[in-house]
């Protein structure tokens, strides 16, 4: 009787675990590496050379090798016809909070610069397969704004299905969150009983906060060339102690890591400015940045690029003085604008965000497109490799079904270093298995259900839940970025 | 005394001489202990079948201990005449049990290792850089063999279970302390404790500190200051070595009773345990490891099939929980879980077997469950999803006897060994199998009637929680005092929970066993959040875990003021 059911036990697992097996076979599972590929007779718009209409794109080993009207198919490449589609790069969101494990912010204190991204990667995070979905291939993922420096960013390239480490996009230079105003300074929220109010809470103590951390983070750079000095000397010497805090600080001051700050206010804007500027470091990005347009020629003349949205705005009392025109009016004063998300849902049609510059603004189409590709991938310093369609870069390419500047047009596939990561047909057809799966698991648990089963409460740490935002780390509801 | 003397010395020693010592310290405790107790201290357990573990089964053979210390096994072997002889026709005689990750024997979740002493207030920024407050959950220095509370329901329950050597640690925190093995029948710590401390534990439990709330309130937080701990336990050595060799012209370094503790740990003697479940964390923690070249062993490890390629690839050593992630009984049963979820818990079982089939060398843990009985049960799933029964027997025995490093004395039954023996009327991983007999230390263990089985669905609960209690939770900005008045009906619980947010209804609520659990939703800075407690009910004391969405989880214990009530007055 007891191996009867033992039998029948063994089986069902052998079972489960066949369609398991079958079922992350025929999941979208990456081709390997070396494969060449053609996709033939679409519209290509490369962003930076212009649309080329017919065209084909060759890939090999990831990487785009050819592009142009007449590429025949070398043998045994594989062919996607794209006839009556259009081929754009890869969406480039330069400010995300997807993917993140344990809470976005490190609130605190008001200067986390210790804490890293790249440690708490969540890459089973069901957004970036959602994001990747809205034709998303490279997302700049940010700590919070809690705090006026906070963690250490981590670039990411979206392969879905893969390890933490193996997303990282390899070489993009590191980066620094920093945070301005209303958010930093907690001015819109109460905390909790018994929690002290923390440091700063105005504007002022922001600066102050930063100006603070940057003359501690000298002081430490002299401290170590003071020991290198002496031990050069051939003194009795201890290395300092090593700051994890102000290790990316001296990063920031030597010109290795991008600092990317959160800001709303053009006095604010400029106040950073100023400050990095007495430091002798500069701001690669101003995120949010809705005031850019009142201060565009000094966050040019910086050398800063603008991360901004294209209409998201009054959510608070210092993001009201803004206009759709904000974007366009930062590019036409030479400002390097893109557009983000900030949000897993908005992340999913960044394209229409773009479209909007054209309406209000005036960009033209590739303008427009620059916003989500070739201009966050300035910002992030990986141009070289992604952000247009041309020969030698990364295959990070999108398929819609018509014009990307459409409401009607839908993503139908996404190519991540030549690989496909989304493709539609297969993700429809693939929604009828995973629910036969799903009951078949809840059938198989309910039959368990009945035999006297052992109760022990289930660890806490084994099923980890969803994505929390930035600034309502407690609550599923839209809030302000 | 000598044995403390030995506990303190314990790794400086070399293996073969700790063994001796080991051998002469049992020995003279024995002798002492046999001159005024009548307890016979030469066992012969004969005709029986004989799982050696590491060696071939004996099918009808005899084990010969004496004063805790196995002398002879065999088909045939000598009965000493002074032998208590125990007729083991029909039983079967295996290895005493490890349970390699587990409370028992220790202070109450909501004491242990608890925060430090609250800090003041977070200090501007300007003092911040200057001096951190002191960091919860970080607590290197802590001896669990220093806390043990021995004996108990408890012990007993593990015993019966067939339990004979345990890993204790609490579950939770950061630094949590440094673990001890012990043999479960000891009555005193001395005698009780084989190993300490076997490792260092280190879990990525955050504090859930909020805004202006102590660090680190979220796991990448939890990251940095493991990292900057070692990197400055490594700076601590650095500079004592330094100055040990020639102080002059040096600054003096200050003593840290923590920095201390993480030397072996920091020079790759001491190993690391890391508390970790999912895939993610499991790489996680072996990216830290190796960036420190720790020494290290993952325990947990519920998703270490997923990650078998770096397990096998770096030969980690893992102690699996058998605790399976289960629907929760109050799950609504219209709810559409992910796929990922459901699966998890279909696979879980067959997280050993993969591993085994892998070639990753694991040992097993209880990973918490209640009830100690339903320890061999879950493994005796993980055989039915795949796993070799000898291999499941290993993983139970001698694996976590080499991984925790005691196989010398522990694991198997072969001469020389600590006399840990557990006689079955059959096969351990059947469900109507039963313990005849029990030695821990050669020593007979009564086996008292197992406590009752944990109700079932239809039967009554064993307690009763209805009434008001007064419950503090230790939230990491400070104790908030609750007032939950519970109602229970059967297995159900209602009734409302009053806290500083305001009065809330609690949504959903159960018994089971001594284990009560309650959810309502209370509303922080008009943000509905989902607040969870689970816990203990022992008579009118109740402690265990409130868990707040998003926030993270915190001890809480408290109360229930007597009723006066004619039945139960004295």
């Amino acid at each position: 009787m007891r191996d009867a059911r033992a039998f029948a036990a063994r089986v069902w697992s052998m079972v489960v675990s066949f369609l398991l097996l079958g079922g992350s076979v025929s999941a979208q599972a990456p081709s390997s590496g070396d494969d060449v590929t053609l996709i033939r007779g679409g519209t290509i718009l490369t962003v930076t050379r212009g649309r080329i209409e017919n065209g084909s794109i060759l890939i090999r080993g990831g990487k785009i090798a050819a592009v142009g009207r007449n590429i025949e198919a070398p043998p045994g490449a594989k062919v996607i016809d794209a006839r009556g589609k259009y081929i754009m790069p890869g969406i480039i969101d330069c400010h995300s909070h997807i993917a993140i494990d344990g809470g976005v912010n490190e609130g605190t204190l008001s200067v986390t610069s210790m804490v890293r991204i790249e440690d708490v990667l969540d890459p089973t995070d069901i957004n970036i397969y959602r994001d990747l979905a809205g034709g998303v291939t490279t997302a700049n993922i940010l700590h919070g704004s809690a705090n006026a420096i906070g963690g250490l960013n981590a670039v990411i390239k979206l392969r879905w299905g893969k390890t933490a480490q193996e997303m990282l996009f390899e070489g993009a230079m590191p980066g620094i969150k920093f945070a301005l105003g209303e958010n930093p300074k907690r001015s819109n929220f109460t905390p909790p009983p018994g929690t002290p109010r923390r440091y700063p809470a105005t504007r002022l103590g922001v600066e102050y906060t930063i100006r603070e951390a940057f003359t501690q983070a000298r002081n430490y750079m002299r401290q170590w060339e003071e020991y290198e000095r002496r031990k050069r000397a051939g003194e009795n010497v201890v290395p300092p102690r090593r700051d994890l805090k102000l290790e990316p600080l001296v990063e920031v001051l030597q010109g290795k890591r991008l600092v990317h700050a959160h800001a709303y206010r053009a006095d604010e804007i400029l106040m950073l400015i100023r400050l990095a500027e007495e430091f002798g470091f500069k701001i690669a990005t101003f995120q949010h940045v809705l005031e850019g347009y009142k201060v565009a020629r000094e966050i040019a003349a910086h050398g800063a690029g603008a991360s901004t949205f294209s209409d998201w705005w009054a959510y608070k009392v210092e993001a009201y003085d803004a206009i759709p025109y904000n974007g366009a009016l930062m590019a036409r004063k030479g400002v390097v604008v893109s557009f983000n998300s900030d949000s897993a849902e908005l992340a999913r049609r960044l394209n229409l965000e773009a479209a909007k510059a054209m309406k209000y603004g005036g960009l033209s189409e590739d303008e427009a497109l620059a916003l989500i590709t070739i201009n966050p991938a300035k910002q992030l310093r990986i141009e070289h490799r992604v952000g247009s369609i041309e020969v030698g870069k990364d295959a990070d390419l999108v398929i819609y079904s018509g014009h990307p500047l459409s409401v009607y047009s839908i993503v139908e596939k996404v190519f991540i270093d030549g690989q496909l990561y989304f493709d539609r047909e297969t993700d429809l057809a693939r929604r009828a298995e995973i629910q036969k799966e799903k009951e078949a698991l809840k059938a198989r648990e309910r039959s368990a259900g009945r035999r006297p089963e052992p109760r022990g409460r289930p660890p806490e740490e084994a099923v980890t839940g969803g994505v929390e935002h930035p600034l309502s780390p407690r609550s599923g509801k839209e809030v302000r970025p | 005394m000598r044995w403390s003397t030995y506990q303190r010395r314990g790794y400086l020693l070399g293996q073969r001489r700790a063994i001796g010592m080991l051998g002469i310290a049992l020995l003279l405790g024995s002798l002492a202990r046999a001159s005024f107790s009548q307890t016979p201290s030469v066992y012969a357990i004969k005709d029986a079948r004989i799982v050696t573990v590491t060696g071939p089964v004996i099918p009808k053979g005899t084990v010969v201990f004496r004063d805790g210390i196995i002398t002879a096994v065999g088909e045939n072997v000598p009965i000493p005449p002074e032998a208590r002889v125990i007729d083991g026709s029909g039983l079967v005689v295996y290895p005493g049990l490890f349970d390699t990750q587990t409370d028992l024997g220790l202070p109450s979740a909501s004491q242990v290792p608890g925060p430090r002493p609250a800090a003041a207030p977070a200090p501007p920024a300007q003092a911040q850089a200057q001096q951190q407050p002191p960091i919860p959950h970080t607590q290197p220095e802590w001896l669990a063999a220093r806390h043990l509370q021995l004996g108990g329901q408890r012990f007993e329950n593990a015993r019966v279970a067939g339990i004979t050597t345990a890993l204790v640690i609490p579950p939770r925190g950061i630094f949590i302390g440094r673990s001890a093995l012990i043999n479960t029948a000891g009555e005193t710590s001395q005698r009780a404790v084989v190993k300490s401390p076997v490792a260092l534990h280190i879990g990525f439990t955050p504090t859930g500190g909020g805004l202006g709330g102590r660090f680190p309130g979220s796991l990448m937080g939890v990251f940095a200051h493991i990292r900057q701990t070692l990197l400055d336990a490594q700076h601590y050595g650095q500079h004592w070595e330094a100055y040990r060799r020639n102080p002059r012209g040096l600054e003096r370094p200050e003593y840290n009773e923590s920095l201390e503790a993480l030397q072996p740990v920091v020079r790759g003697e001491l190993p690391v345990i890391f508390h970790v479940n999912s895939e993610s964390e499991i790489r996680r923690a072996i990216r830290l490891a190796e960036e420190f070249n720790l020494k290290f062993i993952l325990s947990g490890a519920l998703e270490a099939y997923k990650a078998v390629d770096v397990l096998r690839q770096k030969r980690v050593p893992l102690l699996v929980s058998v605790n399976f992630p289960e629907r929760p009984r109050d799950a609504d049963p219209e709810a559409d879980e992910p796929l990922r979820v459901l699966r998890l818990r279909a696979e879980a079982p067959e997280n050993a077997a993969r591993l085994h089939q892998a070639g990753v060398k694991f040992a097993f843990h209880s990973g918490g469950l209640s009830n100690p009985r339903d320890y061999i049960r879950n493994v005796a799933r993980a055989v039915r999803a795949g796993l070799p029964e000898e291999v499941a027997l290993r993983a139970l025995t001698i694996h976590a006897a080499e991984i925790l490093g005691v196989a010398e004395q522990l694991g198997s039954i072969e001469v020389g060994k600590i006399a840990n023996l557990l006689v079955t009327d059959g096969n351990l991983f059947e469900e109507r199998t039963r313990i005849r007999y029990l030695f821990i230390d050669g020593r007979q263990i009564e086996l008292r009637p197992p406590e009752p089985e944990r109700p079932s669905a239809s039967s009554a609960p064993s307690v009763s929680v209805t009434g008001t209690w007064n419950l503090t939770v230790e939230s990491p900005q400070g104790v908030v005092a609750v007032a939950a008045d519970l109602q229970q009906e059967g297995e159900t619980i209602s009734g409302t929970v009053t806290s500083p947010f305001g009065q809330s209804t609690i949504s959903s609520g159960s018994v089971s066993g001594g284990e009560v659990r309650f959810t309502l939703s209370v509303e922080i800075q008009g943000t509905p959040m989902a607040v969870t407690f689970v816990g203990r009910v022992v008579g009118d004391r109740m402690s265990g875990t409130v868990t707040v969405e998003g926030m993270g989880s915190f001890p809480f214990s408290g109360t229930r003021p007597r009723i006066s009530s004619g039945g139960q007055a004295l």
